[in-house]
């Protein structure tokens, strides 16, 4: 355990802004070596200023960027990629006695057995097993590892949702994303490194807070993106303020501050803060070109299902977190169903057909285009709720949450598709073989970015916060 | 003891280094990290402090003590008074370190982001501050001369220089007295304390 080395990775530590002049001062170059570094354009010194420089990973990573796919609300595992023949058996029955009665979050234990009338098939040469109500993603199950048994702590929305992005079901903890750009940074400085996007315009349980920094500087928390006139907040000049005034507005702001510099010169956080300003110049200028799908082919916008109503809001996202991964993006999340609308308590014909039909080609066509551009190898692909449903109905027709055995699938970045990993019981309700927890889970995510989940380390308090709360193993025989 | 401590030379310096040379040893080369407060460390004010300043230098701040949580965006109270919705983060508050209010923070974070400035610059509220702080310039003052004057008084608490005045007129005549003020507002030697 390293926990007070801040060499390598653990060198993000509690003091974000450590600022360049120690780099200077002890390196015993000064300034000079700024203008030198810029001659040379080799910025050695460009990673101890910008606390989001990339940064190098514990060790080769298989992976550089991620793009979490979230379906809020829990995807029913039973009906999407689990098939259990003893559900059709038993439905209409209680659970066998056999079966540990669990604790559910509207208390269905007791309830008949649902059984749906899926059709069940096959794909590709790994034969893995897709129901028909996602015909899209079985065209690439060769490229997708499914994990079938997951399980989580989380047994409502909000505390699932909380747990599958932060690790724990209560609130407070820094967000999966907000740690890997804390450890690993961004490729493009122009751009944030954690960016999340919703298919409406809700908010998803919990808010803000699923891809917040926690107890970690705001500057490693995600940064929501929209799809409308202003991708960023506050991007966009202010209303009645013309491209040219703002300019004049700027050059006298940075003359004031270069004044105020002036006597104050070893104060580099002051020198920061200039650059802050012409980062967000900068930034105004490549955040519209990252979400610009105009440029994209008729072709390429057809493969998202642009013009279909159904697909193309979630199609949106997908096509522009390809493109943000291209542009050096780290990790990139998709709620699809934002506010839980994949929560199915009741109806689960009408709603699952809806959530499947909006997201099915989308999420096929991002595997599919990151594929055919190469970039699949490099970029992590994680499907996956906070929780899954169980084989217990609710309400005749719905199914209830399901914390204890679900789905979630991982492709690309070194991921060997066509693989099943992991297995629930008979009836899907626990996890019972290769169980992984949501921290083996972000652990496993980790490590495929060339991340050790102990060995990132965050000062809080005293105590070294490691990104699993000091739990979890990656499964390292995904990548086989 | 805290008398002891506040009346100190240690603590009543500035953060200015004169760049005193002690027998040919130089502070910023054998102590540059400050360890041994040799010098005040310079302090960004924090997410409150910055709301509150620019209140206070646009004249809108009410400061009335006690009372209810107000919305903190829309009404002009010290933020301290602001209702605190964990899962609706005040973008100010949020983008300038204030902790979310779950857990304990026993020291605040202090970073520097893009979106902070994109917030400053781009923002309604700063937008409206600025126009509020030229509004309060023109009722108080006649002449430009003396707008200027008073705005660094306000919002730097000093006169400026002979130099940055004929700087700053120039620039109102091109841009405006509001786009003067807003450019104030996001200065480093506003949300900087020496």
């Amino acid at each position: 355990m390293k926990f007070y080395d801040h060499q390598g990775l653990q060198v993000p530590h509690d003091v974000p802004v450590a600022s360049r002049r120690d780099f200077l001062l002890r390196g015993g170059a000064g300034f000079g070596a700024l203008a030198l570094s810029g001659l040379l354009d080799a910025n050695p010194l460009k990673t101890s200023g910008n606390p989001l420089a990339a940064k190098q990973s514990h060790f080769a990573p298989t992976a550089k960027s991620c793009i979490f796919l979230f379906m809020e609300g829990g995807p029913s595992h039973l009906d999407l990629f689990d098939p259990k023949p003893l559900v059709k058996k038993l439905a209409g029955q209680s659970l066998p006695p056999s079966f540990k009665r669990p604790i559910t979050a509207m208390g269905e234990a007791e309830s008949p057995i649902l059984h749906l009338p899926r059709k069940w098939k096959q794909h590709g040469q790994s034969g893995l097993w897709v129901s028909d109500w996602l015909p899209r993603i079985a065209e690439c199950m060769d490229d997708i590892a499914v994990i079938r048994s997951c399980w989580t702590n989380g047994i409502n929305h909000s505390g699932g949702v909380c747990q599958m992005n932060t690790g724990q079901p209560l609130a407070g903890r820094p967000s999966l994303g907000a740690w890997v750009s804390y450890g690993l940074g961004s490729e493009n400085e122009n751009l944030p490194a954690f960016v999340v996007m919703t298919d409406t315009p809700a908010a998803p349980a919990n808010g803000p807070r699923n891809w917040s920094a926690g107890f970690m500087p705001a500057m490693y928390q995600g940064v929501r993106l929209n799809s409308g006139a202003e991708p960023i907040r506050n991007l966009n000049l202010p209303k009645g303020t013309s491209p040219n005034q703002y300019r004049k507005q700027l050059e006298f702001l940075r003359r004031l501050n270069e004044q105020h510099l002036k006597s104050r010169e070893h104060q580099t956080e002051l020198e920061a803060r200039i650059r802050a300003y012409e980062l967000a110049y900068r930034m105004q200028a490549s955040a519209p070109e990252a979400v610009d799908l105009s440029r994209e082919t008729a072709a390429t916008k057809k493969l998202y299902g642009f013009g279909n109503k159904d697909t193309e809001p979630f199609g949106r996202n997908c096509l522009m977190a390809r493109r943000l991964v291209e542009r050096g993006v780290r990790f990139v999340q998709l709620y699809h169903g934002t506010k839980s609308k994949w929560d199915s308590h009741s109806k689960m014909e009408e709603n699952h057909g809806r959530q499947c039909r909006q997201s099915d080609q989308p999420v096929a066509a991002l595997l599919k285009d990151l594929k055919a551009r190469g970039l699949l190898d490099e970029t992590l692909v994680v499907w996956g709720g906070e929780f899954g449903r169980t084989p217990m109905s609710e309400k005749g027709d719905g199914r209830d949450h399901n914390p204890t055995g679900f789905t979630m699938w991982m492709a690309g970045g070194g991921v060997r598709g066509g693989q099943v990993i992991g297995a629930t019981d008979e009836l899907g309700l626990y996890a019972v073989q290769d169980r992984l927890h949501v921290h083996d889970l972000h652990a496993t995510i980790l490590h495929l970015m060339g991340i050790g989940n102990l060995d990132l380390i965050y000062r809080y308090k005293g105590r070294p916060e490691t990104p699993t709360i000091n739990e979890g193993e990656a499964y390292r025989k995904i990548t086989r | 003891m805290h008398r002891l401590m506040v009346t100190s030379a240690t603590y009543r310096m500035g953060s200015k280094i004169q760049n005193p040379k002690l027998q040919n040893q130089n502070p910023q080369l054998m102590d540059p990290e400050n360890r041994l407060l040799w010098h005040f460390p310079i302090r960004r004010l924090d997410a409150g402090q910055i709301h509150d300043a620019a209140l206070a230098v646009s004249g809108e701040l009410n400061i009335k003590s006690g009372g209810a949580g107000v919305n903190l965006p829309k009404v002009p109270r010290r933020a301290v008074y602001g209702t605190v919705l964990r899962n609706k983060p005040v973008e100010m508050m949020n983008a300038f370190d204030s902790p979310d209010a779950i857990s304990h923070a026993p020291s605040r974070n202090v970073t520097t982001t893009a979106t902070q400035s994109l917030l400053m610059l781009n923002g309604e509220w700063t937008q409206a501050r600025a126009e509020a702080f030229a509004c309060r310039l023109i009722c108080a003052e006649e002449d430009e001369s003396a707008h200027v004057k008073l705005a660094y008084r306000l919002a730097f608490g000093r006169a400026p220089t002979a130099d940055e005045l004929s700087v700053a007129l120039e620039f109102i005549h091109e841009s405006g007295l509001e786009d003067f003020c807003h450019a104030l507002l996001n200065s480093n030697e506003f949300v900087y304390l020496d």
